[in-house]
């Protein structure tokens, strides 16, 4: 028991990690690939400040503050909030082009291993915790789930708690539509294109995308592969 | 001579009398005494700033229909430490309770839209030809759907509450210390600037004089945030009769558009039997 929770810890922060390492590189990627600045600096276009809300870091409702505190295995998450909002860029840890060109084969190789990892927590979590599943990644800038094209969403008051109708598990990590392009001439992948559930599914190298709106862009999303793949 | 000097005597005396009493007057008076002294900040919430600031919510929450465009603009700090500003143009069309329709265009990005009616979500980036509907599984109001939408969908309207039934219960909930600035002209709109303070944001806001007490600017700093980033807005063409048709509201896809899952922000997701649509 005490072994597994070890065991289980370790492989969060390995997750944890390499999300973190993932974020950079794909934030900056992102960047690069939308940034016109020219001359190899990168530009940010989106903060925290893009948001203009009236107020800054605080829960919408008090009894969310709470949240994490009563579902099995919450005290499991990577996370718990972010000092900005996730979806909002933080400047900083950034990379250019050139970091990016170096660091692609690590990237890649971390990718696998991620996607190793958070694929066993997942299933790890989806049989301990009860049916709930939980983001492997909390604190950067994408959600850990998608839906099918018509995503259901539901806020339960009374369990504080969000449900909504899933298609696939999403990995935690994003490229914008201009990244995901560059990257691709950039690995030199064959592409290739499936569709599943109504899904459409991107394969580049050994990495499963999807084409998703995130907030309000589009991004290539990688998720765990396609059931049947 | 003698005169002279006796003369500066009694200058010296009335001076010494007139600063006594305004240090009286100020003791009596501690809002002078602030007044006087105004680089220091106050904890007050001054009443003539609430006043006009209540005037202005009460009126914009008693109209079941209003619309305005907003010329935003905010600040991202880069790298380097330089702040660089962005922004984009909307137009807000709201039918109270459960309607809204944003029509946007980036500075940078270009257009987007987005549409709620209560019952869906549907936002629509024709530069990509791709659209993302989400479902809600009861019906919800602005006041509901504009937090579901930010906390689950990652999808944040820029001073979103002031569209909700009550559009300044929470500027108020957090609000430290308020006064009014003055009266001002914007653009020739004779108008109320007011500044409040919360823990962590500085808001300003412009408010038009009159019998129409609609906001005509907000600037917002952000004071706990790296570099204090400034967020910006400029209210235009207020409108109390727009266009609110149903159809204003509901997005039809054209010819080759594709629809796209939404990323849902992961807390704690429970999985669904998927219903049939």
């Amino acid at each position: 028991m005490t072994k597994r929770r070890i065991a289980r810890a370790l492989a969060v922060a390995c997750v944890g990690l390499s999300v973190c390492f993932l974020a950079q590189e794909v934030e900056a990627q992102r960047r690069g690939g939308g940034g016109r600045g020219g001359g190899g600096r990168s530009i940010s276009r989106s903060g925290p400040a893009a948001g203009g809300s009236f107020r800054t870091q605080r829960p919408s409702s008090p009894s969310r503050s709470s949240w994490g505190g009563q579902k099995p295995g919450a005290a499991t998450r990577p996370s718990t909030r972010p000092s900005q909002r996730p979806g909002e860029t933080r400047p900083g840890g950034e990379a250019n082009r050139e970091d990016w060109q170096q660091h692609r084969q690590d990237m890649q190789d971390d990718r696998q291993d991620y996607a190793k990892h958070a694929r066993n927590d997942w299933q790890d979590f989806y049989e301990e915790g009860g049916g709930y599943y939980y983001g492997g990644y909390y604190g950067g800038y994408y959600g850990g789930y998608y839906g099918p094209p018509v995503v259901i969403v539901d806020y339960d008051e009374h369990d504080d708690d969000w449900e909504a109708a899933l298609a696939g598990f999403a990995l935690g990590t994003a490229l914008s539509s201009a990244s995901f392009n560059s990257m691709q001439a950039g690995t030199q992948c064959s592409l290739s294109e499936v569709t599943v559930n109504e899904v459409k599914y991107y394969k580049c190298g050994s990495t499963w995308y999807n084409r998703v709106i995130d907030g309000t862009n589009v991004n290539y999303i990688i998720v765990s592969a396609p059931p049947g793949y | 001579m003698k005169s002279g000097a006796k003369r500066s005597g009694w200058v010296a005396a009335g001076l010494a009398a007139l600063a006594l009493q305004v240090g009286i007057a100020n003791a009596a008076d501690p809002a002078a005494a602030k007044r006087a002294t105004a680089v220091v900040p106050t904890a007050e919430i001054d009443a003539d700033a609430l006043a006009v600031l209540k005037k202005f919510g009460g009126f914009l929450a008693a109209q079941p229909r209003f619309g305005f465009e907003l010329d935003l603009a905010y600040e991202v700090l880069q790298e380097d430490g330089q702040r660089l500003e962005f922004g984009s143009f909307r137009r807000y069309t709201v039918r109270r309770p459960d309607r809204l329709r944003i029509d946007e265009v980036r500075r940078s990005d270009g257009p987007r839209e987005m549409y709620l009616d209560g019952k869906r979500l549907t936002v629509w980036i024709p530069a990509d030809k791709a659209y993302a509907l989400a479902k809600f599984s009861q019906y919800r109001d602005l006041d509901a759907t504009l937090d579901l939408v930010r906390d689950a969908l990652n999808i944040v309207v820029p001073l979103g509450d002031l569209l909700r039934s009550d559009p300044l219960a929470r500027i108020e909930e957090d609000m430290a210390s308020a006064y009014v600035v003055g009266r001002e002209d914007l653009a020739g709109v004779p108008c109320d600037h007011v500044a409040w303070r919360t823990d962590d944001v500085d808001t300003e806001a412009w408010i038009a004089a009159g019998d129409q007490p609609l906001v005509q600017r907000v600037v917002l700093h952000y004071l706990q945030l790296d570099g204090q980033p400034r967020f910006s807005a400029q209210f235009r063409s207020w409108t109390l009769t727009p266009d609110v048709a149903d159809s204003k509201f509901e997005f039809a896809p054209p010819e080759g558009a594709e629809q796209l899952p939404l990323s849902v922000r992961g807390r704690e997701v429970q999985p669904k039997e998927e219903s049939t649509p």
